[in-house]
């Protein structure tokens, strides 16, 4: 279920950035996640827990974040391991339409700040369902394409 | 002209085109609070607009004010100024205070004239609180007033156009094939659309994603085009010391062009050798490649013995079949060790290199020194390499 393309090395730029930012993470860790501690800056696995009085209250998934190269200059690549949850943006493979993984990325964010808009888009979701082109988009996308390479379209501002 | 009048033009004298009258009575003003920054406004990091308003009993009555389009300030800091002006406005009573209160704004601004986040590029802070902290310059867009490092701003910078220079030119080539295709012109057409695109290189603050305009960021153009900082970048490190590399290779090669020269029209002092032929010097083993040493002041140990002899015999070192075996060396040794054999470790090997040179490396550590019988008193160092 994980993409995992080659990938480059962290730039010494992009390696000290994670330090801080995981630093920053240990000492303020956004609510509802969890860093698995690893020896690798490269990829984390992050746990989520679905906030109460939500449709994924209490529930955990487990996200995988991949650092390029050049980051925070380049996006992470962000997605659901495991079990993904059912949400209109979220496809069974764990890929996750969400703009600023993608267009929107700025170096300005942070793995925190993304996790926070997960979370939120998880919030305020109203249907516990998968995306209506589910099965299209995960058979084009079978022999592990990153969801980085995909040409999302973002319609729905209100999940 | 009253009193209100006169403070009036005093105030529109002092701020100029950032003080504007809003109403004249009951006066309502406006006031564009900038550092003092001798107009530098690249220098300025915070600005802020000062709403002031009275009532027809001013100044009998104190002014109310109030913030608006505070920019590079935190909601902390904006309470901040507002807490030292009506600290302020209390003190004084039925006098003219508008342009007291105005400047001590300014100077407060003033005296606040610093970003106070962190880059967001690095997360580190753009004013660094510690003192021996090497200060690293930053910069502000000029519109938005976002702050940033300046060289992780450029760094940025370079790597956008660099993404969209790449992404123009696949665009173009894959033009010029389509026109190619359907009319067999030639290029002319394709360069004019590549840079009517490069001109449409768009770039948001990363922070509020408003657009960047070239007045943005004018004042940190060598920031943009070139990078200061190069040591600082991935591969850049590698290229750095493989010039410095290429660089040493040169001078290298020069000094030694040179003392060929030099050499080669006789103008250089060799190092002169303490050799000294003695008759019955030469063993009677064969080759002969042994040179006597007239006996040196030595308290040495056996390492720097073997140094001497090591320095001393550098006429040995241009012999082509050295035979290790049988290549017998002496020196002379004030020291009368208690044992026969001296066993010299790894460190003394590389000292003793100049006359086993041609061995192999296997040999090296296993020098053994033999304690010969001694002649006028002194006594006599065999030092060859023992074979295994």
């Amino acid at each position: 279920m994980s993409t995992s393309a080659p990938q480059k090395t962290l730039s010494k730029i992009a390696a000290h950035r994670l330090q801080k930012e995981l630093s920053e993470w240990q000492v303020n860790p956004p609510v509802g996640f969890k860093h698995k501690v690893t020896d690798n800056l490269q990829k984390w696995i992050i746990e989520v827990t679905g906030a109460p009085a939500t449709l994924y209250a209490n529930e955990q998934y487990q996200l995988q974040v991949d650092f390029p190269e050049h980051y925070p200059m380049e996006a992470p690549q962000v997605i659901f391991i495991q079990n993904a949850p059912l949400h209109p943006h979220i496809y069974s493979n764990g890929h996750i339409c969400l703009d600023i993984l993608y267009d929107s990325w700025s170096p300005a964010m942070t793995v925190s700040s993304i996790c926070i808009s997960i979370l939120s888009m998880l919030s305020s979701s109203t249907v516990k369902a998968r995306p209506p082109d589910n099965d299209r988009y995960v058979r084009n996308c079978r022999n592990g394409r990153s969801p980085k390479e995909t040409r999302w379209w973002f319609h729905d501002d209100k999940v | 002209m009253d009193d209100l009048e006169i403070e009036l033009e005093v105030m529109e004298g002092v701020y100029g085109n950032d003080y504007e009258l809003l109403c004249r009575s009951p006066p309502c003003l406006r006031v564009l609070l900038k550092p003092r920054t001798a107009d530098d406004i690249s220098q300025q990091f915070v600005e802020a607009t000062l709403v002031i308003e009275a009532t027809e009993q001013y100044p009998a009555v104190r002014p109310t004010f109030e913030l608006s389009n505070a920019k590079g300030l935190s909601e902390k800091r904006q309470a901040d100024l507002m807490n030292t002006l009506k600290s302020l406005t209390s003190t004084l009573c039925d006098e003219p205070m508008l342009l007291v209160i105005c400047e001590a704004a300014v100077d407060w601004i003033t005296s606040m004239n610093a970003p106070e986040d962190d880059c967001c590029f690095c997360l580190f802070p753009l004013v660094m609180d510690n003192v021996h902290g090497d200060r690293r310059p930053y910069m502000k867009l000029m519109s938005c007033f976002h702050c940033f490092h300046s060289d992780c701003f450029g760094r940025w910078w370079r790597w956008l156009k660099i993404n969209e220079y790449e992404a123009f030119c696949q665009q173009t080539s894959s033009l010029q094939d389509e026109l190619e295709l359907s009319e067999g012109s030639s290029g002319s057409y394709s360069v004019e659309i590549s840079s009517k695109q490069l001109d449409s290189f768009v770039a948001l603050c990363p922070v509020c994603r408003t657009m960047i305009h070239a007045a943005d960021v004018a004042h940190v153009q060598e920031y943009l085009t070139t990078d200061l900082n190069g040591a600082e970048e991935e591969g850049n490190e590698t290229v750095l010391t493989s010039s410095i590399l290429t660089e040493e290779h040169a001078r290298q090669a020069r000094f030694a062009a040179e003392l060929d020269a030099q050499q080669a029209r006789g103008g250089i002092i060799e190092p002169r050798r303490l050799e000294v032929i003695m008759p019955g010097m030469y063993l009677t083993t064969t080759p002969i490649q042994s040179v006597l040493v007239p006996p040196v002041e030595s308290t040495s140990s056996k390492v720097e013995a073997c140094s001497t002899s090591g320095t001393s015999n550098s006429s040995s070192i241009e012999t082509p079949e050295l035979d290790p075996l049988k290549q017998v060396h002496r020196a002379p040794i004030r020291h009368h060790a208690a044992n026969n054999k001296m066993r010299v470790g790894r460190s003394s090997a590389r000292d003793h290199h100049s006359h086993t040179h041609a061995t192999t490396e296997q040999d090296q550590g296993h020098q053994d020194f033999e304690l010969r019988g001694s002649r006028k008193g002194k006594l006599w160092i065999r030092c060859g390499t023992k074979k295994k």
